[in-house]
């Protein structure tokens, strides 16, 4: 995986290099907006990571004048500019993810990895399956085995979430995000109160176990391995 | 003073302009009437020499020269009250009789200035008239020292008049300039005195409520808002400062117990993970204090959606009622309108209904129980918010709303004191209103939503009528 990361920090920029280094991805990165532009123009990076106060350029620029010149690169943003008005602002110009700094590394990979391989999954998938559970995104149905598992909406929501990034972490945060478009800390147990309870819809009755906490991290959905 | 600033006030400039045109007006008739007064003057004297020539034409013709030479002198009484000029000439121009010795020449100006042959005669202006009568020249005239004196006493009231109109007025204009001038300064004072800190100065306002006390008085109720603002976020500020460095201190405690603990060859995993989670809630009050900033920052609706409060209200009961049954208590939808449909943000009003439920569910012991009611009507769209735990007291309810404020004034529950803040902020956003009141037992909650009013579609009038009249 290539990845450009356009961030002005020298210290947070390396943080962000070392760990996605060890992680396995080659990182270029570029400190100036004006950079950020022409690398993603001319080398094929497969993901890049912008922060949005740069010199030279505004990752928001850079953004838009990627976008307006037809390139399709995957973009999160990282920035301190984490209100509600500036994520919406980021997403319309065509973000794909949006990760407020102060941040915790774990969260940026995880979002790192669910982006780099969305876009080959995405398009018109009708059903999702992880080792014997489905889910039909038609029929609004769980079954595992064969059996119709009943689940309340935000449940579904949420399966269809997990199961969707099966095999990579899915960070709380993200869940918040997508299940139940909280971009704020809602300061209580909700994601551990829903997962329980999809956990004991889904695995309980079950013998083998498919949604799995990974600890300080997020959760994860695989099969037995 | 400064005499300056005082003759740049607007009253002055408006009193000079009106001093320019009672100059001008005076200066249009001055002329007018002059002219008229001096024309009439002539024609009086004009007429006068008119008489006294006829009559010694009648004379000349009874009599030839010497009754006229006669009846001449005769008339050249050097007594007599106004002196004229009188004079008879031969065609060569030698003097037959009269007072002046030369014949003036012809053809000249009616006006000229004489020296008669009188008794102590002085030169003076007079009116002439030459006839003639055969070989004979007769000159008549009529002093014009008179009319000449009520010309000049004319021209003496008029620039009299002008003089002092023109001072009265820019007198008046000076003194209503310096008294604004006077009240535009003690504004000046009184503005530069709040910004710089003193949150009490108010500008004076005259009973008489001129244009500048009015603004005055608006002023004033504007130092209002601002210095109950000013003196908020002095408090805020040192609220932030002081709530910022409980956690702050607490995870430089577990930082240190951290490298404690790797010295000692111990584990240090748990006390670093304490230490995130301080500087986590430290950033979860860092983006509230922004966020309430912001909400209160921006203005008008313009992200502002028609949404319907039901769909979100059913979603945060699904969220958050398993929640409650966790810890014991229920949180439940008791009635909700399908029609109460707002003008609002869903993200605010998601994020404020949390923030309600989490205030509720942090701050009531286990059993509580948490309703919402949803009612609308032409009037309002109210949300009702109702516990039965502990409430506020009274006293406490509004303060409950600042930042901060927390009732447990040790600081020792969970959060960070600006849930509520945040809420009130929501709901002013939205033009809501809102309200705490005791549940009896416990607390409600109720905020008024303004209704979204949707646009009603103009109904064409009917036309046929005016139509056939017009046909």
């Amino acid at each position: 995986m290539k990845i450009l990361l356009a961030e002005d920090d020298d210290r947070v920029a390396a943080f962000i290099v070392n760990g996605l280094s060890e992680s396995g991805h080659s990182v270029e990165r570029v400190a100036d907006g004006r950079d950020a532009l022409s690398y993603c123009l001319y080398n094929s990076a497969d993901l890049a990571i912008l922060d949005r106060m740069m010199p030279g350029m505004d990752g928001l620029s850079v953004l838009k004048a990627l976008r307006a010149a037809t390139n399709d690169v995957p973009v999160i943003f990282l920035t301190a500019l984490g209100d509600v008005d500036e994520r919406v602002e980021g997403l319309c110009a065509g973000a794909d993810d949006y990760l407020a700094k102060p941040f915790h590394f774990s969260e940026l990979q995880a979002r790192v990895a669910a982006l780099t391989r969305r876009r080959k999954e995405m398009a018109d998938t009708t059903a999702l399956e992880v080792h014997d559970l489905r889910l039909d995104l038609l029929a609004r149905t769980a079954s595992r085995k064969g059996r119709i598992i009943d689940l309340q909406s935000k449940e579904f929501v949420l399966l269809d979430v997990l199961m969707r990034n099966a095999g990579r972490v899915v960070t709380r945060t993200m869940l918040l995000e997508q299940v139940w478009d909280f971009t704020f800390e809602p300061g209580t147990t909700v994601v551990e109160t829903h997962i329980s309870r999809l956990r004991g819809k889904i695995d309980r009755p079950f013998d083998v176990p498919l949604l799995h906490t990974v600890r300080n991290t997020g959760y994860m959905m695989h099969g037995p391995r | 003073m400064d005499r300056a600033n005082v003759l740049s006030g607007a009253a002055f400039r408006t009193a000079a302009y009106a001093a320019l045109a009672v100059v001008a007006a005076l200066i249009l008739t001055g002329v007018t009437a002059f002219s008229y007064l001096s024309a009439t003057l002539d024609t009086t004297l004009a007429q006068q020499i008119r008489a006294d020539e006829i009559m010694l034409h009648d004379i000349y013709d009874g009599g030839g020269k010497a009754d006229l030479a006669q009846a001449i002198s005769e008339i050249n009484n050097p007594v007599a009250q106004t002196p004229r000029v009188i004079g008879m000439f031969n065609a060569d121009g030698t003097k037959l009789a009269g007072n002046i010795d030369r014949m003036p020449p012809l053809g000249t100006s009616k006006r000229m200035v004489l020296t008669t042959t009188d008794h102590n005669a002085r030169a003076s202006s007079y009116y002439l008239n030459t006839a003639r009568f055969d070989d004979v020249t007769l000159v008549l005239g009529q002093d014009l020292s008179l009319t000449d004196a009520a010309e000049r006493s004319f021209l003496w009231v008029l620039l009299a008049a002008g003089v002092v109109l023109t001072a009265a007025i820019l007198g008046i204009g000076y003194g209503a300039s310096r008294s604004s001038l006077i009240k535009l300064t003690r504004l000046e004072r009184t503005l530069d005195l709040v910004s710089n800190g003193d949150t009490d100065a108010r500008v004076p306002v005259m009973p008489q409520m001129d244009q500048i006390d009015r603004i005055a008085a608006r002023v004033n109720t504007h130092l209002e808002r601002l210095s109950g603002l000013m003196i908020s976020t002095r408090t805020t500020a040192a609220a932030i400062a002081h709530d910022l460095r409980t956690p702050l201190s607490r995870a430089f405690l577990s930082l240190q117990d951290a490298l404690t603990r790797l010295d000692r060859g111990q584990d240090p995993r748990a006390a670093i993970e304490a230490a995130d989670d301080e500087l986590t809630s430290l950033g979860g009050i860092f983006d509230a204090i922004l966020r309430i900033a912001r909400i209160e920052t921006q203005s008008g609706k313009r992200d502002f959606k028609p949404l319907s409060l039901a769909p979100l209200l059913a979603d945060m009961v699904e969220t958050f009622g398993p929640v409650a049954e966790e810890s014991g208590q229920t949180l439940a939808l008791l009635s909700s309108s399908q029609d109460a449909q707002i003008l609002g943000d869903e993200r605010m009003l998601r994020q404020m209904l949390v923030n309600l439920i989490q205030n509720t569910m942090t701050h009531c012991p286990v059993g509580t129980i948490c309703t919402l009611r949803l009612q609308a009507d032409d009037q309002a769209v109210t949300l009702d918010f109702a516990d039965d735990g502990p409430g506020i007291p009274e006293g406490d309810r509004i303060r409950v709303f600042e930042p901060f404020y927390r009732l447990d004034r040790n600081r020792t529950t969970k959060g960070s004191g600006l849930g509520l803040a945040l809420v009130k902020a929501i709901a002013e956003r939205h033009g809501a209103a809102i309200h705490l009141s005791d549940n009896r037992p416990g607390l409600k909650v109720t905020i008024q939503f303004p209704p979204e009013v949707p646009v009603k579609p103009v109904v064409p009038v009917k036309k046929g009528k005016s139509a056939s009249t017009r046909g």
